[in-house]
């Protein structure tokens, strides 16, 4: 760019459109012209040109001219504008304001579960909508209740809070935490609840992973996804309700779930009576493999039996209930060979090792008092990465095999 | 604004009077007013010529003066001529009495000084 150039956009900055355009064109005919005379008197061109611009003098007193005579009022309205976007920014700088990306089904929407997991909550009004022929919703004396083909009939509301498929009642946000307010002081605060208001949706709000145990309860046949994008199935129906991304570990806390009912169902009355029937998963540690004979082919998991511990006021009490750990499913080769990892301990706890018994029986009579816990091998049958019969379960023959699995302890830091 | 022959308050007081006045016998584009304005004033007015455009577009808006874009004639981009307005040219009058009476009134101090 010229100095003649760089001198007419400098003086006519922050003029606007046409008024711009006209005092430009207007200082290039000045200057054009103005060299032309100094050439015609014996300047070179290099004197010439620096001899026009001095004359014209500074380009800032030349702004500052014009802008009196056309002031830039716009520049302010983008300053306001511009002073307004950053305040609004610093006062909802606690607000989350994307919303977590959530899977839907039509208008269903996922919310934050008690325990901190995302659960699938589908709206139950477009669930409904969307199921199949053989499937359907009826108001049963003010409870919904599933149909699915003969299958006994499902209520959706009220019984055990555990397998209870409506838990949402009231009123939800789209995106529960689009809204989360992390001790925000700005002055835009009051208007949260109003933003809250107006993205409120009414439920109820449907949990899938209830609906299958409650199912499963009821006697009906229960396919679970563990693939993205599988279906819940009770009886061979399949059902709307995607798993999303961020859901895709719904299925496996459903087949935990499930394959808990089923080995509860082979231990004594009075010891399931003390037994917690949500069952937390067993998570595998790096480590060296821990080797099993086993049915070629079949999937197993491993399930524990602890004592359910409290931590309070610094010291830690033994409720005197039992809870269960589930692993992951694991399949055998084509040999029988069943590798299974090592497993974590919770932080804090002073386990050591699993010891694996043969059949549910001793597994269920073994005391809980020392450091090794007693698992149980169970078949889940061939079929469980499609979706698990979990009806039929089994423990293999582990006769004359090693039986103690070492654990590692689950430092704060890991999952 | 500024200025090299006079003080610039006195200079501010005085360009819109000189520009009207250098508009009075027929239209002239910029360069040619600062011109005019020199020759008739024997230099004495040499004022930054930037200046000199904010000063036009101030009086243009008043309604003293009146732009009109007319080619070049030795071929450069087109000029912007301005010509005095009925209200201009009665401006031009009042201010002409007033600096009148401004000289008048200062002859005494300029005699004997």
């Amino acid at each position: 760019m010229s100095p003649e150039e760089r001198f007419i956009r400098s003086a006519t900055r922050g003029l606007r459109g046409t008024v711009r355009a006209e005092v430009q064109s207007e200082l290039r005919s000045h200057l054009h012209e103005r060299l032309q005379d100094l050439r015609l008197s014996g300047c070179t061109e290099q004197e010439a040109r620096q001899q026009a611009l001095r004359e014209l003098g500074s380009p800032l007193t030349v702004r500052r001219s014009l802008w009196v005579t056309h002031p830039p009022l716009y520049l302010l309205g983008w300053a306001a504008l511009t002073l307004t976007v950053v305040m609004t920014g610093l006062y909802f700088r606690d607000v989350q304001v994307f919303p977590t990306p959530i899977p839907q089904v039509g208008d269903g929407y996922g919310l934050r579960g008690v325990s901190g997991d995302i659960v699938p909550g589908l709206r139950l009004d477009a669930w409904a909508r969307q199921l199949p022929p053989q499937a359907s919703v009826v108001n049963e004396g003010g409870t919904p209740t599933l149909h699915v083909g003969h299958a006994p009939a499902i209520p959706l509301r009220g019984g055990a809070s555990d397998d209870r498929p409506l838990i949402f009642e009231a009123e939800a946000l789209p995106g529960a935490d689009r809204f989360l307010v992390k001790g925000s002081n700005g002055l835009l605060r009051p208007l949260i609840p109003w933003l809250e208001q107006a993205y409120h949706v009414r439920g109820p709000f449907l949990n899938l992973p209830n609906l299958g145990v409650r199912a499963y309860r009821g006697g009906l046949g229960v396919r679970v996804p563990l693939a993205h994008s599988g279906q819940l199935s009770l009886n061979g129906v399949a059902l709307p309700g995607e798993p999303g991304p961020r859901l895709s570990d719904w299925a496996d806390h459903l087949n935990m779930r499930l394959t808990a009912e089923a080995v509860l169902d082979t231990v004594p009355a009075a010891q399931r009576a003390r037994m917690d029937v949500s069952p937390s998963e067993l998570l595998s540690a790096p480590g060296d493999l821990n080797v099993r004979r086993v049915n070629p082919g079949e999937s197993y998991v491993l399930v524990v039996r602890y004592r359910e511990e409290v931590f309070s006021e610094g010291r830690t009490e033994v409720t005197g209930r039992e809870r269960l750990q589930i692993s992951r499913p694991v399949q055998a080769d084509r040999d029988g060979i069943l590798r299974l990892q090592r497993f974590y301990s919770p932080y804090g706890t002073n386990w050591t090792a699993l010891r694996v018994h043969p059949d549910f029986k001793r597994w269920a009579a073994a005391p809980l008092a020392s450091q090794t816990l007693p698992a149980v091998l169970v078949q889940v049958g061939r079929e469980y990465r499609g979706g698990v019969p979990l009806k039929t379960v089994g423990t293999p023959t582990l006769e004359g095999q090693v039986n103690e699995i070492p654990l590692v302890e689950l430092k704060p830091e890991q999952p | 604004m500024q200025s090299n022959g006079v003080e610039g308050n006195l200079l501010r007081g005085t360009l819109d009077f000189l520009l009207l006045a250098s508009l009075e016998h027929g239209p002239l584009y910029g360069l040619r007013i600062i011109q005019d304005v020199q020759n008739r004033t024997g230099g004495h007015f040499n004022f930054k010529e930037g200046t000199l455009y904010p000063a036009l577009h101030r009086l243009e808006k008043r309604g003293l003066i009146h732009a009109e874009i007319r080619p070049s004639d030795v071929g450069g981009p087109p000029r912007k001529y301005y010509h005095l307005t009925d209200t201009g040219l009665t401006e031009l009058e009042r201010q002409r009495d007033a600096q009148r009476a401004h000289a008048q009134a200062l002859r005494p101090y300029l005699e004997f000084a």
